[in-house]
């Protein structure tokens, strides 16, 4: 049930969206815990269990895939087709949401500004 | 001569988990390093005092061990020692957590509380037949061989059916409370 009622509704949580941005490239585990570090400038931490199991569940939800690459001693992953698809789907859905907050916090600024509480 | 060793009740991760984490990291301070653990206790052995706590982690791993460890180990986390699926890990205190969201750190759980909930579901269900024939047929069965056999067989199920209830309403309890204090964090 887990595994997924966030895949399955096709809505993303933080830590799969932050995953699944970075393996738009292939990526093996660690390389994605160091992206989200030096991407998010510490707004987003990953620990090792939470990738580990996220990492798993796209595999078996046939949103990543194994990259064959026989120089690369680690597991390396990358989008499916059915990820891409997924993914853009969810980045248009957070466009949305953030257009949204911008018109908001236009509308909060001008409140303060004349000084109304409400 | 000084005692090398040091041992601490096993007494379930259902129920204990984060009093052995806080109590493992306590004694680490103290140079009394977790070694390994079993069904039955926790050894401790002697060495350096260091500042470290203790996170646990459940999962079948079965051929992606290599990538589950390394990981970890990438992330600060030392591996210390496992049982089963109960995987043990160390770290400096500053270091990030080991699940960093509610939803999979919730089902860290999961497949153990399945398990449990199983086991618990099946011995009560056979144990309610056998109670039921015992008590329909009571007076028709013949020989004391019989009944000594269902008095047996009854005992083993409760062996089993009860300790397994006791563990997955520790499991359902403790869903609970990560439940809550998550909901409060939210309000902050």
């Amino acid at each position: 049930m887990a595994r997924g009622r966030a895949l399955d509704e096709d809505i993303l949580t933080d830590s799969t969206y932050c995953i699944m941005l970075i393996l738009v490239r292939p990526m093996h585990g660690y390389g994605i815990m160091q992206e989200i570090e030096k991407n998010s400038k510490g707004e987003m931490v990953i620990g090792p269990a939470s990738l580990y199991t996220i990492i798993k569940k796209l595999q078996n939800a046939d949103l990543i895939s194994l990259v064959e690459d026989n120089e690369e001693r680690r597991k390396t992953y990358t989008l499916t087709l059915k990820g891409k698809v997924l993914l853009k789907k969810d980045i248009n859905r957070r466009t949305i949401m953030v257009k949204r907050g911008e018109e908001a916090l236009k509308y909060l600024k001008g409140a303060n500004i004349n000084g109304k509480e409400e | 001569m000084e005692k090398k060793n040091k041992y601490i009740l096993n007494m379930g991760l259902a129920f204990d988990e984060d009093k052995v984490m806080k109590k493992l990291s306590q004694m680490a301070k103290e140079g009394w390093i977790l070694e390994r653990m079993s069904l039955i206790r926790y050894k401790l052995i002697k060495g350096q005092p260091r500042d470290i706590v203790y996170s646990m982690d459940c999962k079948d791993l079965g051929t992606d061990a290599d990538e589950y460890f390394e990981l970890f180990q990438s992330s600060g986390w030392e591996h210390v020692c496992s049982y089963g699926p109960f995987h043990f890990f160390c770290s400096s205190p500053e270091t990030v957590p080991i699940y960093t969201e509610k939803e999979n750190y919730l089902n860290k759980y999961k497949s153990s509380k399945e398990g449990c909930k199983k086991a618990a579901n099946i011995s009560i269900l056979l144990l309610v037949i056998l109670v039921l024939i015992e008590f329909i047929l009571g007076s028709k069965i013949e020989g004391k061989a019989i009944k000594n056999i269902m008095d047996v067989i009854s005992i083993i199920l409760v062996i089993i059916g009860v300790p397994s209830l006791m563990v997955s309403i520790a499991y359902s309890l403790k869903e609970k409370r990560i439940l809550n204090k998550n909901n409060k964090m939210n309000l902050k």
